[in-house]
Formats: structure tokens, sequence, C-alpha cells
């Protein structure tokens, strides 16, 4: 239903051109959630931002194609995109934004501003939605009534997803939703997600840096690494049967509280996106990788059906 | 044997003004005890509002508690200033953030000088101390790096160095107040295994606050359990967190993800609700209108910390658990 | 302890953006007039601009040379016919024991306008007697006028052959010879030089006789060894790059030495005032409790009360002289705006970790100010710094024009106090007025251009990622 067929997002910064997203291709089927991980710098917040094209000032390129349901979002010009795709057919809840609900207004007409916006629906008619949602949500439709300052860190968090949901958007993406949140408060916004995607049956694209998280909710997986996918399949597949070596590290990386592992990790740091070197992006780090592997950059191979991994080692596969 | 640090039922509190002229306390700290040796490290674990922050400041007084004592290596720090300077010396902090705990206008040798200069440490001493700090957190050559400013480093380089200039005053006692929650999750171990280096070649005694139980398992040696400003669980690290005891644990360890597919398919136990307001905690057991077993007791009188099974609890039903 | 990462910051904003880049180009013009002025300007600029004698041999109010563009006409410049210009013949008669001096000159006039005055110097050395004098000016349609025949009354005679009555006089003689209708009051310089018609004494339609004059400058002496030179002076309509004001003063040095006052005055009054301002903001903050209530009070006591009133007293009591003046404004400025911003400014640098660091290996609370708070501080003080200079360059000149400023030191706002009071706006001085207060904007605008582009390393939000 949503594809990105390589999908570019350069900026234009002080120290010279970040290749932020390059080159970023995945499909998003209806129903699927697709969980998009990665570090610090490796692109994958970017990628939201160029799909729901909120880009800053300083874009240096944009290209790719953005097919959704058959239409390439890339040829619309920014009004339609305005009016018909963004927070209508996409939404977006961004890292942290519950920091950024208006404290002057109240948090039942501020989930209530696009429908009055795009489908100019009463204000009454309106926050009868807004509370319905919110009890979807798991917040007490009375809380329509109250201020952002008057709410805790997860009550916030509900109320930003019930503004992304409130158009009925066919894809949802989530940028790090937990990642300002206590474990436990966590927990319970992923218990929400689980509910929300059995009861909504809504695509969702997961962005997170905590590789432990996605199995909460994610059928496929994809593992950014500098500014690109370096490993996309289904979860089960990628997680137990992880192909390219930062996908293992990464794995082998989390410390478990239920079994016994001592945890890895990779020295080093990701590489700088402003001049990134010709080949394999992960080379410097790699433990298993061949002296060759830094003069191309490596093909994105498909090893099993559906698990695509972007790496040298597997050039001889059929 | 005398412990390192020996914190004794410490209460610390901010104050935050209420109406035009008064003020009420934020019971972030609310009686704590707790000891450290020399050796091993002690994880303080605990969520937003459960106070292990402040008692990392506390404990070694970047803040001043209301009422308990603070004593190191035999003596009473807790009011008198006048072996704070030594303490300054033998107790130091590595902090979370590395974007912002170094002087982004120093290079990192001001950086780690600073100390010694405050000290009054000789030239050619420092520059000893200096490349053994350096070459102990593993940046190396250290004259390549001497020169830089922080935002020439990477963020675990610069934690790197954030743990270097607490090196350099050779202190028996740190604090790390989550000093892993910024860096990315694969060069983490990294530096939680040079921490454990770093103890082993010195002897130091480490209070490692953090929200990440996970890490605590694989790092330290002792454990304890913060919820609104006091310990609800705390013991030898594999006893408590293979064998919670305390609701608040048992919740915690199920709150943490692990990667595993089947995850996906089922709903986690969760308790609901979320922290208390440190300026008006529940009455009797502050966890109680959370917990899934409270009772009215746990509503009326609250739990002292007390020792089952090789750990203290704070909780009138922990015999009840035991059983499970 | 260094500063260099904010002073790359600050540098790179500058070179980099447009309005930076032309703000520094403009600051470039300004500085380099200011070193001009330091190597062109008589030394003593001050004792000379108050020396009404040093400019004699300039027009009064005259517009600028290149004001001749805009009007077509070829207005002339002033013509010093100098002393070694002269053809100089002298004979001594030893029957009569008379000496005879005789100085000629040939003058081309080409212009279409007339003279603004016209003045003659006679240089003398004699014994005992003042020798007798008589200037005679040929024109160039073979009239001759005499315009003075007296005995000089001392070695260096400056004749106004313009404004002298008996010279009027003899002028008048002159024109009634030509049978010119003199009721009217004469003005030698127009009729002198006007072509022969009834028009000539009339200052709207004389028309200008163009072609060779010459002067003739006849001595009579009564020793051998006595002597005489002359000077000529035509009194132009236009003089210099800048014109002339009311004092005969060229504007051109005024304006010259107006360009390091200016800098001077507002950069040492922005910097002091900055820098006070901000430590006392940092103070306030960092130490926080009765010292931050005491200067906040204190500031807003200062904010309060009104300047203006303050420098007009003060400055009826005392003399006040451009430096003095600098230290009042200070001393007036020492709180400020400036100390509330920078204290918010401190608080959130307070909460960064790197501050609690340093308290937690034992650095004193002073030491934590001025080596990790103050530097961080440093690009809101020099924008600060930047954009006050203006305020300052302003303010210097609205208190000259107001009568306040140092009376001697010639500042862009005295040039324009003086047009004011010379009533230059009435009679149509423009250059008086519109060129110091055009470089008055140009640096204000130049620093306000340099302000802007440090303000997009001062206020992160317009940071670009």
């Amino acid at each position: 239903m949503l594809e990105l067929s390589s999908i570019k997002l350069y900026y234009r910064t002080q120290r010279g051109i970040v290749q932020a997203v390059d080159d970023v291709s995945f499909t998003l089927q209806d129903g699927e959630t697709l969980g998009l991980v990665g570090e610090s710098g490796c692109g994958k917040s970017s990628t939201a931002l160029a799909m729901m094209r909120l880009l800053p000032r300083n874009v240096e390129r944009y290209e790719g194609k953005i097919l959704l349901n058959g239409t390439n979002l890339m040829d619309l010009d920014e009004e339609a995109f305005r009016r018909q795709i963004r927070w209508q057919r996409m939404a977006v809840v961004f890292q942290g934004a519950m920091n950024s609900l208006n404290p002057v207004l109240k948090v039942g007409f501020q989930v209530a501003e696009p429908l009055i916006i795009h489908k100019n629906v009463e204000k009454k008619d309106a926050l009868q939605q807004v509370k319905d949602l919110f009890y979807l949500v798991g917040l007490p439709p009375e809380f329509t009534e109250r201020y952002p300052h008057e709410l805790s860190g997860g009550m916030k968090q509900r109320v930003i997803l019930s503004m992304a949901l409130i158009l009925n958007p066919d894809i949802l993406i989530l940028d790090e939703p937990t990642s300002a949140l206590d474990v436990s408060i966590q927990a319970q916004i992923m218990n929400l997600l689980k509910r929300l995607k059995k009861e909504r049956d809504i695509s969702m694209l997961f962005i997170t840096h905590d590789i432990a998280l996605v199995s909460d909710l994610c059928e496929t997986i994809g593992v950014m690494y500098a500014g690109q996918i370096v490993e996309l399949g289904p979860i089960e597949n990628v997680l137990l049967n992880p192909q390219h070596p930062y996908t293992q590290k990464l794995i082998a990386s989390v410390p478990l509280l239920r079994e016994e592992r001592i945890p890895d990790f990779i020295p080093g740091a990701p590489p700088d996106l402003v001049n990134p070197i010709r080949g394999c992006r992960f080379f410097p780090r790699c433990s298993q990788g061949q002296r060759e592997f830094e003069e191309r950059d490596p093909p994105f191979l498909e090893v099993e059906t559906g698990h695509f991994v972007k790496c040298w080692r597997y050039r001889d596969q059929p | 044997m005398t412990a390192l640090l020996h914190l004794e039922d410490i209460r610390t509190y901010y104050f935050v003004r209420k109406g035009l002229f008064g003020s009420v306390p934020l019971k972030a700290v609310d009686g704590v005890s707790l000891d450290i040796d020399a050796g091993e490290t002690v994880a303080i674990v605990g969520e937003s509002g459960s106070g292990k922050t402040t008692l990392g400041r506390t404990a070694i007084r970047l803040l001043k508690p209301v009422s308990g004592k603070i004593v190191f290596e035999g003596e009473d720090v807790t009011n008198s200033d006048a072996n704070l300077k030594t303490f300054r010396r033998r107790a130091q902090i590595i902090f979370q953030d590395p974007f912002t705990s170094l002087n982004p206008h120093m290079t990192v040798e001001e950086i780690i000088n600073e100390p010694m200069i405050i000290h009054h440490i000789d030239e050619a001493e420092k520059e000893i101390r200096r490349s053994k700090a350096l070459r102990d957190v593993r940046l190396l050559p250290p004259d390549e790096f001497l020169p830089k400013y922080p935002h020439m480093l990477s963020g675990g380089q610069r934690q790197r160095v954030g743990i270097a200039r607490s090196l350099v005053l050779e202190p028996v006692f740190m604090v790390a107040d989550e000093p892993v929650s910024m860096i990315d999750a694969s060069s983490r171990v990294e530096i939680l295994l040079l921490l454990g280096e770093l103890q082993k070649k010195y002897g130091m005694g480490i209070m490692y606050i953090t929200h990440d139980i996970a890490t605590a398992k694989y790092f330290t040696q002792r454990i304890g359990v913060m919820y609104a400003g006091k310990i609800v669980e705390a013991g030898p690290t594999s006893t408590v967190l293979n064998h919670p005891l305390h609701p608040y644990t048992v919740a915690l360890k199920e709150a943490v993800p692990d990667p595993d597919p089947n995850n996906r398919l089922r709903f986690r136990n969760v308790i609901p609700g979320e922290p208390p307001n440190p300026i008006a905690p529940p009455a009797g057991c502050r966890f109680h209108p959370r917990c899934p077993h409270a009772t009215d007791k746990c509503g009326g009188e609250e739990p002292a910390l007390r020792e089952i099974a090789r750990r203290r609890v704070a909780c009138h039903y922990a015999e009840t658990f035991l059983a499970n | 302890m260094s500063l260099s990462r904010e002073i790359q910051d600050l540098s790179q904003a500058l070179l980099t953006s447009r309005s930076g880049k032309t703000g520094l180009i403009i600051l470039a013009i300004v500085l380099g007039i200011s070193l001009f002025a330091a190597i062109y300007v008589p030394f003593d600029v001050v004792a000379k601009w108050n020396e009404p004698t040093f400019w004699q041999k300039n027009p009064r109010t005259v517009a600028p040379e290149w004001g001749t563009f805009f009007i077509n006409k070829n207005l002339p410049p002033t013509l010093d016919v100098a002393p070694d210009d002269f053809n100089k013949n002298e004979y001594f008669v030893t029957a009569s024991s008379l000496k005879y001096v005789t100085l000629e000159a040939l003058i081309t006039y080409n212009y279409d306008d007339f003279p603004s005055e016209l003045a003659a110097i006679v240089y003398a050395t004699y014994a005992e007697q003042r020798p007798l004098v008589t200037i005679t000016l040929e024109r160039p349609d073979g009239l001759k006028a005499v315009l003075y025949r007296d005995i000089l009354r001392s070695p260096v005679n400056y004749l106004y052959l313009s404004s002298d009555r008996d010279i009027r006089d003899n002028v008048k003689s002159f024109l009634l010879t030509l049978g010119v209708d003199t009721t009217r009051t004469i003005y030698p310089e127009l009729s002198l030089f006007a072509v022969k018609n009834d028009d000539m004494v009339d200052t709207r339609k004389a028309s200008v006789l163009k072609g060779f004059y010459r002067i003739r400058i006849d001595v009579i002496a009564a020793a051998e060894a006595d002597t005489a030179d002359a000077e000529f002076l035509l009194y132009g309509q236009v003089y210099g790059l800048a014109g002339t004001d009311s004092n005969r003063r060229d504007l051109f040095i005024g304006l010259v030495w107006g360009a390091p006052v200016a800098l001077a005055f507002g950069l040492s009054a922005a910097i002091v005032t900055s820098i006070i301002q901000s430590l006392l903001g940092a103070i306030s903050a960092w130490y926080g409790g009765l010292v931050d209530e005491v200067i906040q009070r204190v500031t807003e006591t200062y904010m309060i009360l009104p300047f203006l009133p303050f420098i007009i007293m003060i400055s009826i009591v005392f003399r006040v002289d451009i430096w003095f003046l600098v230290v009042i404004i200070v001393a007036l400025s020492l709180f400020g705006g400036v100390t509330k911003t920078a204290r918010s400014v401190t608080f959130q640098i307070m909460n960064e970790q790197y501050i609690e660091a340093a308290e937690s290996y034992g650095a004193s609370r002073r030491r934590i100010l001025f080596l990790y708070i103050m530097p961080r501080l440093l690009p809101y003080i020099v924008a600060n710094i930047v954009l006050a200079v203006p305020a300052y360059v302003f303010l210097e000149a609205a208190l000259s024009v107001l009568g306040l400023g140092d009376p001697m030191v010639p500042t862009w706002g005295k040039m324009i106090s003086d047009a004011y009071v010379g009533g230059a706006a009435v009679h149509g001085f423009w250059w008086w007025i519109l060129l110091p207060a055009v470089l008055i904007m140009v640096t204000a605008s130049a620093f306000a251009f340099i302000g802007y582009a440090l303000d997009k390393v001062v206020n992160p939000r317009l940071r670009e990622r």
C-alpha cells in the first residue's frame, strides 16, 4: 500500500552536505507495522520527515518515489499534499511531541482542530469525536477540558496519539513515541498501541533506537545505519537469524533481563554523513569485513523470502 | 568494617513556592539509608520522580539533605565545610549527558586540568595524571585528544573524557548518574565495562544510578530499587532481579522489553497509573494506589524496610510473594 | 582558557552572510576614513576647528564642488592667486627717493557664476614709512576699476574687497562712470565680473563676463629696501569635497575627523556598558539571593530614571568635554536592560551540567563565574555591543544638537547642531546637514548589519541544523 523507492534527503549545513537519508526503499502493506531501528544519526527520523514532507529550510536534495496506493506523492505540489495527504492519509507522532502541546489551549480543542479545519466539522461534533477517541486511547473523556500542564507525561502522549488519529489516517508514523517516558509508562503505551493495531487495523511505521522494543509491535523490521537500510525482513527472521553484522551486534548489545548473556558492544562510532565513504559504511567497525568491501556500496540482496541484507558477504547468494 | 559511604536516613527536599509567601517541600528523597563499600558497585534503580538522581547528588553533597547523615570514610560530611575540600577530591560524579557535561570552551586538556588546578596539583604531576587518565579511558593516543574541543568528539568519546576528568583526583568513590542513557545502545556496554575495569583497578565504590535495570544486572553487585523517594527493595543484584518480592520491582521487570518476536502477540502485565506527586505522596505505602495486591493495611501503615530472603523489602506482604 | 570557539562562530557568521559582509564593508570604509583622518587632518584639529583665522581663505557656506554636477552650471571654485603667481617688478627712483613695486597677475575666469567674495592680501615690508597701495582690476572688456587706494596700516593687510565700505564706494564710482544705476546695494564681486549692461548690479539678472582679468597692485614705498607681495582671493561658490560652513571651515575635515570620534565614542560607551551590565546580570543570577534582589532593584530604578534630563542637568552645571560625556553616559548606564537579559541567559547557562560538574570537583563560585559562565555570555555581549554602538552614536548626535555635547570637538552631531544654529535648513545649505547625517546613518547601519548577522549565532533558534 505504501511504497518508498530510493528516497534521498540531504541537508545543507555549515560543515557541508549531510546525506541523512541515502537511497532508502521499503514497502508497507495494509495493516502492517514496520519497525525502523537505528542509532543516533542513522537517518530514521529524517525518513519520517521525508515521508511527511516536513522539510527544514536547508534541504539540499529531496528525491525518490513515494507511492501511496499507486499515487506518487512526490508529484503532488505543496498545497495538494497538505490538503489531501498530510494528517489525513498519513500522520506522525514525534519524539517528545507531548512537549509541543499548546499550553494555553485545552487539549480537547487541540485534538479537535484538524477535524474542524480539514473536515469542516462543527466544534461540538468534533469534541464528541475527540471524546470517543480519548476512550480508545485510555483517557477519561472529561480530559478534553484539561490543559496540558494538568496532565502527566504518559497522558500527554496519549493526547498526541489522539491528535494523530483524529482524521483516521491510513498510516501512522511513530518516531520514538516512548523514549521520553518511564519504563512502566512505556509498557502502558505499548499495550495501547497493540490494542490500537488490533482494533483499528491501521498501518504503522514504528521508529526507535531500541531493538528490544520493536518486537512488541512490528511484523517487519528494517535496520538503518548511516542513512541506509542495511537489513529488512520479517521480524522473526531478522531477530532470530540476523544476517547483517551490524544487526547481529546490535541485538547482541542488548542486556537481557530474562536470560544470561553477557552483552556485546561495537567499538568506534557511526560515520560522519557529510562525506560518507564509497564502500560499505559499516566496514570500519565490522569484524567480518574484507578489504574489498570498502570500495563499493554493497547491493541489497534477498537472502531468503522477504529478507534483504545490504552486505557484500552474501554476494554469492542465488 | 566501616563502609566507604554511609548514608543514614537521608531526606532531601526541594522547596517549591506556593502562593505568595509560602513554600511546600518536594520530598525527593524521603528517608533512605544505604551503605556502599570500596570495590563494589551498587545500582540505584527507579523511574522519574523516584528520587534516584537527587540521592546521587546528595551522596556527594552537591545537594544538602534536610536531615540525615552522610558519613564518608568515617567522617561526617553532611553539613560541615571543613573537610569538604578533601571530600571533593575523593568523591566524584559522572554525569548523564555527554553533550552538556563538558565545558564547550575548553579543550580536553583544559577540562581534565581543571580539577587538578583547583586542588593545587603541580605541573609535573598534572601531566602524569592527565596521560594516565586518558589511557585509562582508552582515548589513545592521549596527545591526539588533548587539544580537541568537545564538539569534535563523538558522544562515547565525550563520556570518556568526563570519566577521565573524574579520575585525575584519584577518587575512591564515584557516583555514575545514568552514564550511558544518552549513548547509543551499541556503545553502552563498552563504557560500562570500562567503569568496571576502573573500579577493579582502583578499588573504588560506585553508585550506579539508572532506569535501565537490565544494565544493573550485568554490572553491579547490589541493587536498590527506589519509588517515590524511598527504597522499596534492596539486596544482591541477582537475588533481587531473579526473584523480586516487591510488587513494584516485579512490575518494573515485567515492563522491560526484550527482543522476542512473540511479544507482538501478547499484552504486558502493566501496572496502571503514574508515579505520585512528590509534594503529596500517598499515605501508607506509597505504591499502594497502583499495587494489584493492595489492602486497607497498605493505605494506612507505611511498611518498614525489613530483611527477608537475603534482601530488604518494604512491603507488608513480602512473605506471601516468597511462595511464588 | 580559550574563547576561540565562540569567536570562530561569530566570525564565520559575519563572513558568510550577506548582511555580515555588507556591515563589515561599510565598517571598513568608516575605519578607513578614520585612518585617513589620522594622516590627513591637522594634528590639533580641535584647536584649529575653533580658530577662525585658520579658515580665512575658504569661502563662507558654499556647497561641495561636486554639487555643480546636479546644477549644470560651472560654478567657480576658490581661486587663490598666490604671491608667487604675481609678476613682480620693482625699481627705485633715486631722484624722488621712491620705491615702486608693481605686482601683476592674470586670472582666467570662465565660470558661469560670480565669486562669492573678493579679498586681497598685501604683505609689505617697510622700514619706517608705510607704503601707498593701489589695486586695480582690468576686465576682459578693457574697463579698469580702481578698487583701493590707500596707505597700508600694517605689514599684513587683509583687504575684504567685497565688504569694505571704502572699497565699495570705489566700485560704486566706477559703476557711475559706466552710467549704471547705483541706488541699490552694490556687490563688488558681482558687478566687477558682470557683463557691462544695466543688469550689472542685479544679483539675479547679471551675467558673467568671461575672459582674462588682470589684477594690478601698485605699491609706492619710501625706502629702497621696502618691498611688497600680494595675494588675491576669488572666493568660489563651491569648495572641496564637502563644502564649508558659516565659519568658512572645510566640512570635509570635520566629517573625516568625525569618523574616529564617532567610532571611539560609540565603541567605548557600548563596550563598557555592555560588559558591565552583562557582568552584573551574571553575578545577579549566579550568586542569587540578596545579591540578586539588590542588583535587580537597582537596575529597575536605573531603568525608570529619565536619562536625558539628568544629562541636561549635568551639562548645565559642569563644562562637558567629550570624554567626560562618555563617563557620564557610562555612569548612567551601569545598570540597564542588558542586566536583566544577561541574567536570564545566565540562568539557562547555570543549569548546564558542566557547571554542576565544576561544583562537584570543587571549583569556587568565582572561578565558575569567570571561567565557565562569562565565556558563554560572550556572543551575547558582542551582539549587544554591536547593537549599542549606533545607539550611542545617535545619542552623541542628539546631545550635540541639543547643545549639550562638547562644544569644541567637531563631531558629526556637532556639525548638525551648527547647521541648525546657522540656519542651514532655512538658507538651503543642504550639504551642511545632509553629509553628517548620512555618515551617522551609514555608520549606524554598518553596526545594524553586523548585529543582524551575529544574531544568527547568538539566537539559537535561528541556527540551522
